[in-house]
């Protein structure tokens, strides 16, 4: 089972694909509109893949390389970076790393484009050590400054979607930059920081963490999954098949909050549907997890940060709204057992109440139930 | 799980510790509000509050710097942004109280880790933020107005409300269901702590959208707001003032500050955005008789540099500013003027910590008494 989530560049894609990349202009786009097709292309891609991992995996490295349309403004510079995240995601670290050193999306996201030799741009240099690679408190401010000055002459092309590099690759005067002294080039500098065990160690736990939720990492499993990150050199894939083979991923985990686009990817299977609609973007962007639409470069959120009551609220209204669209009569109780969580909760335990009961029992249809069910509180929880 | 005892002893011990402390009752207002807001992305302190006599300036900002004739003088030191002509109305009524070059000592240029920090009052590992911390502490409802969910308001035990701009909606379609629902979220007591804060939300949400919603609705504002979002968002804060609702500590996030091109125009629209807001806000305020009772804080996660960029911006910087309005708070400049000759690496050198600023808001309105438990060796200045 586990190989064959694994070895998902052998499974095929379905033939027909149902997500059909939309048509989207290059370059910098008006408008914001314009990002609805994207959005729903991905989540359809999501909800449609025989390679599920695949998915997975690219959201994580969306999440990690986290760029905002709303600064890109480009569904064009987004879509590319999606591929090229895709194409990179269960690879060698280090190949990701440079692949978005000259990403258009992330280069302009980061004001990395248009910086010049006498007041270099210090945001992806910092954005770079902090969040891609080391994390915090591995380097200095000196450092974040000597890197910037290596990444003078980066430019965005706006007809041709990419970056251009020209050719300042190479500082003349010897300098220091973390432990390493002397000249470097570019990519001898990315090598080293992708080889550095605080990268290391950083993705690892991030591995983990999205895999795992708040299962302990112990050190004996951390130990083997450096191993396998050090005898792959950096391989993805590799380590996360390894994370999956270890006892403690498997142990008992706390059942952890649903973020909202698990919410609604849970919930579109549980209805047997599989195509977004512009209305689903919309309350993805409502709830504030829209791919491509981070709300900082950090990323989004860890878990209880998700629940306010406007947020249980907008929950709650969106599980009717799904149950709603279904159109004509649905096999209920087949659907009702794709919702696994709360029907066998109310299975085993009866209901709470009586007035749950009688407000079950009371629901004028087979939606209404539906809706009961996915709003039920162990729908909530993975 | 909290057990009917331990419940009743923990809200006896707070009644005891309301009624016997004669701080609260001698000092500050009755019912204060404290309203934190952020300008998003880190506000370009120079050209707010502008050091216009100063050669360097004009020098380091050959672009940037503004006219000194378009702007408005407050006095031989300093003058606002010519967009900010309300808040210098209020200024010269003594109700804004200035504190340039608030900063930290240890400053940070990322802006999420310099919001954390401001969030946390300094401590980021710490799960809880601080106004959060505050509210559990005092018992009161805290509400945020912004994108996302302010971390100052991250809690795991102390859930807070949160809109972006618009009024809570009324409750679902089928009104039977929703109520059964929201009986099943708080029937959750054990287990993780997820578990816990959906049951305050849905408790918090049942009172959202009956009680809060029909009063938020019914209250007529005296003024008109407008500028977009951050004018929504300050009408959404009046309204709570306005409707006397239990919420007393808010935050909002507003604008998006982060110029790091074409600086001139975006910068003067977010100000004209922010005045006009304040302006109808404190025309609220004044129209309730409240302006001893709300204190609003207004301050970003970092100033920017000195000396502009080639893109018509400034980039990241430390040493901000940030700035008071109503309260009891003593108006004016609270500060040196900029000291542009003696940069710190590009940056204004710090001359206050902000947890100062945070301790003097506790003690001098909001809560008497807690700021050393809360911010320890960072005492209230006398202002």
């Amino acid at each position: 089972m586990v190989r064959d989530i694994c070895r998902y560049q052998e499974v095929p894609q379905s033939a027909a694909e149902p997500w059909k990349r939309p048509v989207v202009p290059p370059g910098i786009v008006l408008t914001l509109f314009l990002f609805g097709d994207s959005v729903r292309w991905w989540l359809n891609r999501m909800m449609a893949t025989s390679r599920p991992l695949e998915e997975r995996l690219t959201l994580f490295w969306h999440r990690h390389f986290a760029t905002g349309g709303q600064k890109v403004f480009s569904p064009g510079y987004m879509m590319q970076q999606n591929q090229t995240l895709r194409s990179h995601c269960g690879g060698c670290f280090e190949d990701l790393l440079k692949a978005m050193l000259i990403d258009p999306a992330l280069v302009h996201y980061l004001d990395l484009s248009g910086n010049s030799a006498e007041q270099p741009n210090e945001n992806f240099a910092r954005e770079l050590l902090e969040l891609f690679t080391l994390g915090r408190g591995a380097y200095s401010e000196a450092d974040v400054k000597v890197l910037a000055r290596f990444l003078i002459g980066w430019k965005t092309r706006v007809p041709s979607m990419r970056v251009e590099v020209n050719g300042r690759d190479e500082l003349k005067a010897p300098m220091r930059f973390m432990e390493l002294q002397g000249q470097y080039r570019v990519d001898e500098l990315i090598h080293y920081l992708a080889e550095h065990p605080r990268t290391r160690r950083t993705l690892i736990e991030k591995l983990w963490r999205e895999f795992a939720g708040d299962q302990k990492l112990s050190a004996p499993t951390y130990d083997r999954l450096e191993e396998r990150w050090l005898k792959s050199r950096g391989h993805i894939i590799s380590v996360v098949r390894c994370l999956f083979e270890q006892p403690d991923f498997h142990g008992a985990p706390e059942p952890r909050l649903k973020s909202p686009l698990e919410f609604y990817l849970s919930a579109m299977a549980a209805l047997d549907r599989s195509q977004a609609t512009l209305g689903h973007v919309q309350r993805l962007f409502q709830l504030g997890e829209a791919p491509f639409f981070p709300p900082s470069v950090k990323g989004w959120p860890q878990q209880t940060a998700w629940i306010t009551p406007t947020a249980l609220m907008n929950r709650l209204e969106w599980a009717r709204e799904l149950t709603q669209e279904l159109a004509g009569d649905h096999h209920l109780l087949l659907l009702m057992e794709r919702i696994p969580n709360s029907w066998r909760a109310l299975a085993h335990h009866g209901f709470p109440t009586r007035g749950a009961e009688s407000a079950f029992a009371n629901c004028p249809d087979g939606k209404e139930r539906l809706t009961f069910l996915l709003s039920h509180p162990e729908f909530q929880f993975t | 799980m909290l057990s009917r005892r331990s419940f009743l002893k923990s809200c006896a011990f707070t009644l005891l510790l309301t009624q016997l402390d004669p701080v609260s009752a001698l000092q500050g207002p009755k019912s204060p509000t404290l309203v934190m807001v952020q300008l998003e992305g880190g506000n370009d302190a120079l050209n707010t509050l502008v050091p216009y006599k100063d050669p360097l300036y004009a020098r380091l900002r050959p672009h940037l710097a503004l006219k000194p004739k378009s702007l408005l003088t407050l006095d031989s030191n300093w003058a606002l942004h010519p967009s900010l002509r309300a808040t210098a109305g209020l200024h010269q009524e003594g109700a804004i109280g200035w504190f340039p070059g608030i900063g930290r000592p240890d400053h940070d240029r990322s802006h999420f880790r310099s919001s954390d920090l401001w969030h946390t009052a300094g401590d980021v590992h710490q799960e809880e933020g601080w106004l959060a911390q505050l509210a559990r502490e005092t018992g009161c409802e805290a509400v945020n107005i912004a994108n996302n969910l302010s971390r100052s308001l991250f809690s795991p035990h102390h859930p807070s409300y949160s809109f972006r701009e618009d009024l809570p909606r009324a409750d679902a379609d089928n009104p039977a269901l929703f109520k059964e629902l929201l009986s099943l979220y708080e029937g959750l007591s054990h287990g993780p702590q997820a578990h816990r804060c959906l049951k305050n939300s849905a408790r918090m949400l049942e009172k959202m959208t009956t009680n809060y919603r029909r009063r938020l609705n019914q209250v007529k504002l005296p003024v008109r707001f407008d500028g977009e979002t951050t004018g929504k968002r300050f009408e959404l804060l009046a309204r709570f003032l306005a409707a006397d609702l239990p919420p007393r500590i808010f935050h909002l996030g507003v604008g998006e500050y982060d110029t790091h091109d074409g600086q001139l125009g975006r910068h003067a629209k977010q100000l004209a955005d922010l005045d006009r807001a304040l302006d109808a806000l404190w025309k609220t305020v004044r129209h309730l008789g409240k302006e001893q009772e709300v204190l609003v804080v207004v301050y970003s996660e970092f100033g920017r540099r000195i000396q502009e960029n080639l893109n018509g911006g400034t980039d990241h910087g430390a040493g901000g500013l940030a700035f008071t309005l109503g309260g009891a708070l003593e108006g004016g400049v609270h500060g040196r003027p900029y000291d542009l000759h003696n940069d710190r690496d590009g940056d204004l050198a710090h001359q206050l910590d902000y947890r100062r600023l945070y301790a003097t808001a506790l003690e001098k309105h909001f809560a008497p008494g807690t700021w050393r438990s809360m911010l320890g060796d960072f005492r209230p200045l006398e202002v």
